[in-house]
């Protein structure tokens, strides 16, 4: 069973891959990189899983993800700020239009 | 001082510094200005301070709870190159800040530069992969605030450009540590390294997995050339303190966690034994010839200063993927040396701008007569990093090129020798312009403050200084890094 842990938690990593590689908005993006680091904090969390018991086998795993968690909060929290002032700029967060405008720019 | 303090004091006074700078904050800005100074000041002091004490005793170590900092001799270079070029770097925004952000937002600046320092002391005294990943995510986000500071749509575009593509590299970090965590049970450096011993046997696909993510997302993140595509960007749209910051502080501080990876972490003999060392030198040649043809096509300064760093960076590689004593010794050497250098680039190049309103390569003929602190501050950097003996540039590449020769690469040496050249093709035609032609209508825009004059100054000591003294700190090093080797933690 545990097995299928490790596994939803890799999916879950490329899941925010792809989500990060295929959208062009970069709120989107952002997202995207939450997923894959949320996925690696599940895939921690399931270390310290042990079978049929209701608590953790040992606490080492969840301090880092309480740890690790909170700082991505926050590093997400200024991702989306510079995002916003970004889409306030240039009105849109489409990387490509960005992209466009900026080249017109020079 | 006692030894047991220092090491957290030099994690805790710059966030106590910050803190105050924030409360005390609005209002007027001389006295802002000044107080971080000050912080940096009593900062470098103490790093000073340690290196002595480091030095009797060879390896600090101190606990705090769950939570342990430790020094040996290479740690404690570069907290000596981190808090000296944040000095100078507090020491040239005195009262020349304003005239590059907003003056609201230069109180915040100065916080957020605090955290950074802070941070920075903080994953180069850590023997925790964890608590270093957390450090370093501090330290992104605190560098994309510096480069988003200076507020117009390019500075922004330049800071979310740098901050997304370090995030994702921060996953492929974190699922990198992970895996180590997950088959050693462990994340505290010297444990992890026992543990590995045994689980290199039976998990040895995750282990190596686990290896390529730390060694690409840590490439990116240090802007090795082909995953360097933040770098110009953000460096060149950057306010000048927040470029010295890139290229001096940020790059290198995500070298040295790759460093602790590959020779704290993993046992020698199996750092020796990865595919990963050939990709490094591959990529880091191709860093130093790629970014120094970039560089040579640039006609904007501080693009050029930029793809300059790319280059560089490739150095500090070349002695990672040769991974033996005198490489190890020429890239921490080149670490020191760059710092110390593209500080002193920058800022002068940064002056320039200020002083004349312009950043065009093409129009700094003439500047060198009619401002010549700065331009003689830029050529000593010119000629550092071209190379020429007593400055600190030929010591580094001296070390790493006998290092090339110790690991059989000789071509390496060839490369080294190239880059020189191209170098040379680069940096000597601003120098020879800015002196020898005259100038057509240069206007002065301003007045550079004392603050920044003497930064600069002290710089292009430090730079003179290290190259005739190399082989004082070159000494200092050697028993650290042959350390390593010895296969004793």
């Amino acid at each position: 069973m545990s097995n299928l842990f490790y596994i939803i938690t890799t999916v879950l990593f490329l899941i925010g891959f792809w989500i990060i590689l295929s959208h062009a908005s970069l709120v989107r993006k952002v997202l995207g990189i939450g997923v894959m680091q949320g996925s690696v904090y599940l895939f921690i969390l399931g270390l310290g899983y042990a079978r049929g018991q209701t608590f953790p086998a040992f606490f080492g795993p969840a301090r880092l993800v309480l740890t690790g968690v909170i700082v991505m909060l926050f590093v997400i929290a200024v991702a989306l700020a510079l995002v916003k002032e970004l889409g306030r700029s240039y009105r849109t967060v489409d990387v490509h239009e960005i992209g466009r405008l900026r080249r017109m720019e020079q | 001082m006692t030894t047991s303090l220092i090491l957290p004091a030099l994690i805790m006074l710059p966030l106590v510094g910050a803190v105050l700078v924030f409360l005390l904050g609005s209002g007027e800005n001389k006295p802002v200005g000044l107080f971080p100074l000050g912080i940096t000041v009593v900062e470098f002091i103490l790093a000073a301070r340690l290196t002595v004490l480091t030095a009797q005793a060879g390896r600090i170590v101190q606990q705090i709870g769950s939570f342990a900092l430790e020094s040996d001799a290479i740690a404690v270079l570069l907290i000596l190159v981190f808090s000296g070029i944040f000095l100078t770097i507090m020491l040239f925004t005195v009262n020349l800040l304003q005239a590059e952000i907003s003056p609201q937002i230069v109180p915040h600046y100065y916080g957020v530069s605090l955290i950074l320092l802070a941070a920075l002391m903080a994953v180069t005294m850590s023997n925790d992969l964890f608590n270093m990943y957390i450090f370093l995510e501090v330290v992104s986000v605190c560098a994309a605030v510096l480069v988003a500071a200076k507020g117009d749509r390019e500075a922004l575009a330049a800071a979310a450009r740098y901050l997304l593509l370090s995030m994702l590299a921060s996953a492929l970090v974190l699922m990198g540590i992970a895996g180590l965590y997950g088959t050693t049970g462990h994340t505290e450096l010297a444990k992890v390294r026992q543990a590995l011993h045994g689980a290199i046997s039976s998990y040895a696909l995750p282990v190596y997995a686990s290896t390529a993510l730390l060694v690409v997302g840590t490439a990116v993140k240090a802007a090795l050339f082909p995953l360097h595509s933040w770098l110009p960007y953000a460096h060149g749209s950057a306010a000048t303190p927040s470029s010295v910051v890139i290229s001096g502080l940020l790059v290198k501080v995500n070298i040295v966690f790759l460093l602790k990876v590959l020779t704290q972490v993993f046992p020698m003999d199996f750092t020796l034994a990865l595919p990963v060392r050939p990709i490094l030198l591959v990529l880091s040649t191709a860093a130093i010839l790629g970014g120094s043809l970039m560089a040579l096509r640039q006609t904007d300064i501080k693009r050029m200063l930029a793809y300059s760093t790319a280059a560089q960076v490739g150095y500090i590689f070349l002695g990672l993927g040769l991974m033996n004593e005198t490489a190890l010794v020429g890239s921490l050497f080149h670490i020191l040396n760059h710092a110390v250098v593209k500080g002193m680039l920058v800022l002068a190049a940064g002056s320039i701008m200020k002083l004349t309103g312009r950043r065009k390569i093409a129009d700094f003929a003439g500047v060198g007569r009619r401002f010549p602190l700065p331009m003689v501050v830029f050529t000593i950097g010119a000629l550092s990093m071209v190379g020429i003996p007593p400055l600190s540039g030929f010591v580094s590449k001296w070390y790493l090129g006998l290092g090339a020769l110790d690991g059989g690469q000789p071509v390496l040496v060839a490369v080294l020798l190239m880059s020189s050249l191209l170098n040379a093709f680069y940096y000597l035609p601003i120098v020879i312009a800015a002196f020898f032609r005259s100038g057509t209508n240069i206007e002065q825009h301003m007045e550079l403050p004392a603050g920044a004059k003497v930064s600069m100054l002290v710089l292009a000591a430090a730079c003179i200084v290290i190259g005739l003294f190399a082989s004082r700190a070159v000494e200092f090093l050697e028993p650290a890094v042959y350390q390593l080797f010895q296969g004793g933690a």
